[in-house]
């Protein structure tokens, strides 16, 4: 019994982290589930950092989102926060659309970034 | 005394109620309107912002090593409201001064701080100690300037409502030799109904 209480435990657990995704540490907000995000990635170059996520519509009807890109120092402290660099960004993809969202740093200083993703009807 | 008094002042009181002025959280703002409001400046400042700063060959000019000095020009309002928009120029100045990258210029165009010139018109008045004051040969040109238009168009909708299309345009020219090297534009399209009135 206590073998099978244990199986079950730890494929609730695997399940828990097959649902956060590869991504999970870039791509949050209640978004995350309405697509599929197929890639992250980010480009060091000598006075920025950019950052690349592919998203999916796996949905056969558009979907509307709003996404707004974080930036974080060395530290893991917030940058350019109220600059037009922290703005929310509005978009609307086509059935199953791959759509590639692109930011660059507000400055050379940010070492990481975050990606809120939020949907709506 | 009425028995109708008590429900009389509870409506009045609730009239009263509604008429009160509300804070907007800007985070959670969705209404739509028909000017080009703080929401459409936003958006389009945050598209120039990103445009501006991934920009191939602004990168290369524009460096932290040796930043960019930028003039904040005119953009040119051709619409038919009364909107201040050097707010989109200053509001990307924000953007172009946390990049390290960029440094604007107080002396020219839309933003010109009069100060600068005035601290230098007091020179040789016996009331200020010479030495506080800013020398000759100190003031730098700027090496780009930011210049842009906002352009609006009304277009008539079959169902007799109205679109109303808002164009705007950024540049930023070299001004050593009056180069283009950076322009992006974007728009802001919005629809009425017939008899909502319009700009």
């Amino acid at each position: 019994m206590r073998k099978t209480l244990f199986a079950a435990a730890l494929a609730a657990l695997a399940l828990c982290v097959g649902c956060a995704g590869p991504y999970a540490d870039h791509v949050t907000g209640p978004g995350v589930d309405d697509v599929t995000v197929m890639d992250v990635r980010t480009i060091r170059e000598p006075n920025s950092l950019s950052a690349q996520v592919t998203l999916r519509n796996d949905d056969s009807d558009p979907l509307r989102l709003r996404y707004r890109f974080t930036w974080l120092d060395a530290a893991g402290l917030a940058v350019g926060v109220g600059t037009p660099t922290d703005a929310w960004v509005s978009e609307s993809l086509a059935p199953y659309e791959i759509r590639y969202l692109r930011a660059t740093a507000p400055n050379g200083d940010c070492a990481d970034f975050r990606l809120y993703l939020q949907t709506f009807d | 005394m009425p028995r109708f008094a008590p429900a009389l002042a509870l409506a009045l009181l609730l009239a009263g109620c509604a008429s009160t002025t509300e804070r907007v959280d800007p985070a959670a703002d969705a209404e739509v309107t028909v000017s080009f409001d703080w929401r459409d400046l936003d958006a389009a400042t945050a598209h120039m912002a990103q445009s501006l700063l991934g920009g191939a060959r602004v990168a290369a000019e524009a460096t932290e090593a040796k930043p960019a000095l930028v003039a904040l020009g005119p953009v040119v309002n051709d619409t038919c409201q009364h909107l201040d928009p050097t707010l989109l120029t200053e509001r990307l100045g924000e953007t172009l001064l946390a990049s390290g990258r960029f440094e604007i210029s107080a002396l020219f165009g839309a933003t010109r701080d009069a100060t600068v010139a005035d601290v230098r018109a007091v020179r040789g008045n016996a009331e200020f100690d010479a030495a506080t004051l800013q020398a000759k040969g100190s003031l730098r040109a700027p090496t780009h300037a930011l210049t842009g238009k906002l352009t609006q168009r009304n277009l008539r909708r079959d169902n007799g409502g109205l679109r109303i299309e808002y164009f705007l345009t950024l540049r930023l020219a070299r001004l050593a030799d009056g180069t283009v090297v950076w322009q992006d534009s974007c728009q802001v399209v919005k629809a009425v109904a017939a008899g909502m009135p319009v700009w």
